[in-house]
C-alpha cells in the first residue's frame, strides 16, 4: 500500500467527520480546526484504524493531532 | 449498511437523500454513547428515522429529570461502574429507577443488559429480564448477546482510557447497527407482517425456466436465506412467493427439490404468473388482509424493485444481490425484529387458511345466525389481564382498518388502563372450528359515573368479516360493566387513511354519526345481555 494512499484515506476521514473538503496538500491540525474536538479526535482514530486496518497504541493516540501526524503513524503501523 | 466487519468510516460517509421522520431519544448513561449515536445515524436513516439525542451527565445514581416529551428512553450504563453492590442488590436498585422513570413518561424504555461473561453477569441478566417482564414498555438491548459474538473483540482497554466507553469499535458499530436496524423500528415504527420474495436468483441460484428444477442451486448461502425466511415465519410474518414463472413449473420445483429448507405449503401466497410484480404485491396484500406498506419485497433485479416502489411507493424493498448479503439483511431490516414471539404470532399464519373457507361459508349462508352456528364461534373475554399487555398493544399499534380511536397506545398507557380503577382493558379471543385465532381485539375504556368512555377499539383483521364486531365488542363492553350503573357509552373516533370499517361499525349504531368524532348511544345491560344469549355463539372468560 502506498503512502499516497495512506494520506488519501486520513485525509477522507477527516473530511468525513470533520464534515468539509480538504485540499491534498492542506495542512490540518487539532489547535486550529474548531470541529476536532475530543469527541471527534476518539472518532477520527477508530475510523482510521477500520479504513487502514490498523491499531494505534494507547500512549500514540492522544498525540495524533494533525493530519500529517496521523498519515506518518499509519505509515509507521502498515511497515510493521 | 450489512458490511462484516462493519466500518465506521463508511458509514460516517453515508447521507440520506429521502425524508425520515423525526424522533428524540433521551439517553440517561453513565458512559459514552456518542460513538455509538454517530455510527448509528445512517442506520436508522435506513429504517426512516432521525434521533435527535438528550444526553444526561454520566451519573452512576441516574437521578436525571425524564423528559415527557421523549419518544424513546435509552438507559446506557457501564455495569462495572457498579462492581460493589450484587447483582440481586443492583437489581432491586434498578428497579426502583426504572419504576421512577415509567412514571414520568409514556415512552418506551430500553436499558442495555450486562455484556459480561460470568456468573454474575449472567445472574444480573436473568434479573433484568424479569423486571423487562414486569414493567410495561421496558425492553433491553441485548448486549450480552453482541459480547458473546464478539468475544474479547467487545472491550478495549484504550477507549476505556480515552473515550469514556470500555466497549471497542466493533462493539459499538454492531450495537449502532441492532439499535437501527431492530430495537428502535420495533419501538417506534409499524412492523413488517409479509415478506414476498422473488424465486429466480434470490431463494436459489439460477432461473426455473431455462435451468429446469434439478438445475437449480441450492448452495448453503441461499439454504441460510431460506431458513432465515422460516425463522421470520415462526415469529409471525407471513411469506409470499412474487415470480414470474409457469404456475404449474413453480409447484413441480418445490416438489422435486427435497433438499430445499423452504417449501411451497410455507407459503401463504402463491403469486406466481407473468404479469406485474406490483400486481402481485398488491395480490399479496389483499389476500393476507394487510397494508402494502406492511410487505417487504426482495428480488435480485434491480429493475424489478424499481418498478414495484414506483407503482407502490409505501411497499418496503431489499436488493437480494448476493445470499449472503440478503441473509444478512434478514437478520436485521427494520420492522422484522420482534421483542418476543407471542402466541398471536403463532396463531396468525395458521389462521389464514382458515379464512377461505370462512369466507365462502359466509357468502352462501342464507342466515347469518346459521354460518355462526355452523363455525361454532367462542370467544373469550378478558377483563384488565395483565399476562396480555403486550398483545393489546400490538393491537393498538398495528391494526388499522377497524381501529376506533387510532391512538396507538404504548405499553405504559395501556398498563394504566389495566391498573387504575375506573379504566379497564379487555382482551378479546376468537376461536372457532376451522381455527383458534387467539385475542383479536382491544378495547380500551373509562367510567366515569352513569357513562363510559370507550377510547378505542382495534379489532384485528383476521377477525373482520365473519360479522361478529359488534357482539365481541359489545360482549366485552358488557363484562367490563358488570355491576357498575352505567346507562350511556360514547366511543370517539379518529379518521385515518384506512379505518374505514371502524366509521362504518359506528354509524351502524347511529346513522347519524358519520364524520362525528364521538358517538354516543345509550346503555341498556339487560338488552344486551339477552342479545348475547340469543347469539350462537359461546362467551368465556379469559384466564390470566
Amino acid at each position: 500500500v502506498s503512502d499516497q494512499q495512506a494520506g488519501r484515506q486520513v485525509r477522507g476521514v477527516l473530511e468525513t467527520v470533520l464534515g468539509r473538503a480538504i485540499a491534498p496538500s492542506e495542512s490540518v491540525t487539532r489547535s486550529t480546526e474548531p470541529a476536532w474536538d475530543s469527541l471527534r479526535h476518539v472518532e477520527i482514530l477508530l475510523a482510521i484504524e477500520g479504513v487502514c486496518d490498523i491499531r494505534f497504541d494507547e500512549e500514540e493516540m492522544g498525540r495524533l493531532d494533525s493530519l500529517e501526524k496521523l498519515v506518518q503513524a499509519v505509515e509507521r503501523h502498515r511497515a510493521t | 449498511m450489512y458490511a462484516e466487519p462493519p466500518r465506521r468510516a463508511d458509514l460516517l460517509a453515508l447521507s440520506t437523500p429521502w425524508p425520515t421522520q423525526d424522533v428524540r431519544m433521551q439517553v440517561v448513561r453513565n458512559q459514552a454513547f456518542e460513538f455509538v449515536a454517530s455510527a448509528l445515524r445512517p442506520f436508522l436513516a435506513f429504517a426512516g428515522l432521525t434521533a435527535t439525542l438528550q444526553y444526561s451527565d454520566y451519573d452512576d445514581s441516574l437521578s436525571v429529570p425524564i423528559d415527557p416529551r421523549a419518544d424513546v428512553v435509552l438507559v446506557w450504563l457501564d455495569f462495572e461502574r457498579y462492581g460493589r453492590l450484587a447483582p440481586a442488590e443492583l437489581a432491586v436498585w434498578l428497579e426502583l429507577r426504572l419504576q421512577s422513570m415509567r412514571a414520568k413518561t409514556k415512552a418506551p424504555i430500553l436499558i442495555g443488559n450486562h455484556p459480561g461473561s460470568s456468573g454474575e453477569s449472567a445472574e444480573l441478566n436473568r434479573l433484568l429480564e424479569k423486571i423487562a417482564d414486569r414493567l410495561a414498555g421496558v425492553h433491553l438491548a441485548d448486549q450480552a448477546a453482541i459480547a458473546s459474538s464478539l468475544g474479547p473483540g467487545y472491550r478495549d482497554d484504550r477507549t476505556a482510557r480515552l473515550a469514556a466507553t470500555s466497549l471497542s469499535d466493533l462493539a459499538l458499530l454492531h450495537t449502532a447497527r441492532l439499535m437501527g436496524l431492530s430495537w428502535l423500528p420495533a419501538l417506534l415504527l409499524p412492523s413488517i407482517k409479509a415478506v414476498a420474495v422473488d424465486l429466480d436468483g434470490t431463494l436459489y441460484g439460477g432461473v426455473l425456466g431455462e435451468d429446469g428444477a434439478k438445475g437449480l442451486v441450492a448452495s448453503p448461502e441461499y439454504l441460510a436465506v431460506q431458513q432465515r425466511l422460516l425463522a421470520l415465519r415462526e415469529n409471525g410474518i407471513f411469506l409470499a412467493a412474487v415470480s414470474r414463472n409457469e404456475p404449474a413449473d413453480v409447484e413441480a420445483l418445490f416438489r422435486h427439490r427435497s433438499d430445499f429448507a423452504i417449501r411451497q405449503d410455507h407459503f401463504s401466497v402463491m403469486a406466481v404468473s407473468w404479469g406485474p410484480k406490483a400486481d402481485a404485491i398488491r395480490q399479496v396484500a389483499k389476500e393476507l388482509r394487510i397494508g402494502e406498506d406492511a410487505i417487504l419485497f426482495i428480488d435480485d433485479n434491480p429493475g424489478e424493485l424499481a418498478a414495484v416502489a414506483s407503482a407502490i411507493p409505501n411497499v418496503r424493498t431489499l436488493h437480494a444481490a448476493t445470499p449472503v448479503l440478503t441473509g444478512r439483511a434478514l437478520q436485521a431490516f427494520p420492522g422484522l425484529f420482534r421483542w418476543s414471539r407471542s402466541e398471536a404470532d403463532t396463531l396468525r399464519i395458521r389462521d389464514l387458511a382458515a379464512a377461505a373457507t370462512r369466507e365462502h361459508n359466509i357468502k352462501t349462508a342464507q342466515d347469518p345466525n346459521a354460518y355462526l352456528q355452523v363455525l361454532q364461534v367462542e370467544l373469550g373475554i378478558g377483563v384488565d389481564l395483565r399476562s396480555q399487555l403486550e398483545r393489546l398493544t400490538e393491537l393498538s399499534q398495528k391494526t388499522n382498518q377497524f381501529n376506533t380511536g387510532l391512538r396507538r397506545f404504548g405499553a405504559a398507557e395501556v398498563s394504566r388502563y389495566i391498573q387504575e380503577p375506573h379504566c379497564h382493558a379487555l382482551s378479546i379471543s376468537l376461536r372457532d372450528r376451522l381455527s383458534d385465532s387467539g385475542v383479536v381485539a382491544a378495547i380500551f375504556l373509562r367510567v366515569d359515573g352513569e357513562h363510559a368512555v370507550v377510547d378505542e377499539v382495534a379489532i384485528s383483521c383476521r377477525a373482520l368479516g365473519r360479522q361478529l364486531e359488534r357482539l365481541m365488542i359489545f360482549a366485552g363492553i358488557h363484562r367490563a360493566l358488570a355491576g357498575k350503573k352505567v346507562s350511556s357509552l360514547s366511543f370517539g373516533f379518529t379518521p385515518g387513511p384506512r379505518n374505514d370499517p371502524a366509521r362504518a361499525w359506528l354509524i351502524s349504531l347511529d346513522a347519524s354519526a358519520n364524520g362525528a368524532e364521538v358517538v354516543t348511544i345509550p346503555w341498556h345491560a339487560d338488552e344486551v345481555r339477552r342479545e348475547l344469549a340469543a347469539a350462537p355463539l359461546r362467551l368465556t372468560e379469559l384466564g390470566p
